[in-house]
């Protein structure tokens, strides 16, 4: 976010910035909506099955935002703190389809609220 | 398990062309991937292939 967030040291939350990027938003795009949701949703499976190797995955989302800070981002809640602090560690260490990934901890815990204020 | 559970796609520790052999956090570290709504960075960075001036 443009906001200054203070960033948690323990959080069940974990955000990977700009992961998720959507062909709909490539003005040249001729995909059906069935061809979207479906390029969605192998995204989907692929990120969370990785992610489910860090430890029990509770939640998982991407903005589909179109903001700068949103973009693209994902949000997966674990079950256990450690996990979490485990899969940023790990993941800032590793690539995702061709670019570094930026993950970090998140204070978000409760998906409907999360939104700034 | 989950974990092991057959995928479609196949795209988790794909480095970007070219820049094979280095890590994320060297890839990082170039300013060739900025995260959007930050600037790419100028900064001339030591690539470990290239000499350490």
């Amino acid at each position: 976010c443009s906001r200054k967030h203070v960033k948690p040291t323990f959080s069940q939350t974990i955000l990977c910035s700009n992961i998720y990027q959507n062909p709909a938003h490539d003005t040249n795009c001729n995909m059906t909506e069935e061809q979207i949701q479906a390029h969605f949703d192998d995204f989907y499976e692929d990120f969370f099955t990785e992610l489910c190797k860090y430890g029990e995955v509770e939640e998982m989302h991407v903005c589909d935002n179109v903001g700068d800070h949103l973009i693209g981002n994902v949000y997966a809640r674990f079950r256990y703190e450690e996990d979490a602090q485990k899969a940023v560690d790990n993941l800032n260490q590793r690539f995702y389809s061709g670019r570094p990934i930026y993950a970090e901890l998140s204070p978000v815990t409760d998906f409907r609220e999360a939104c700034c204020r | 398990p989950i974990d092991r559970r057959r995928r479609k796609l196949n795209n988790w520790d794909v480095a970007p062309p070219g820049y094979e052999g280095m890590t994320a956090e060297q890839v990082k570290a170039t300013g060739h991937f900025p995260l959007p709504g930050q600037p790419a960075s100028t900064r001339p960075v030591a690539i470990p292939t290239s000499p350490v001036i």
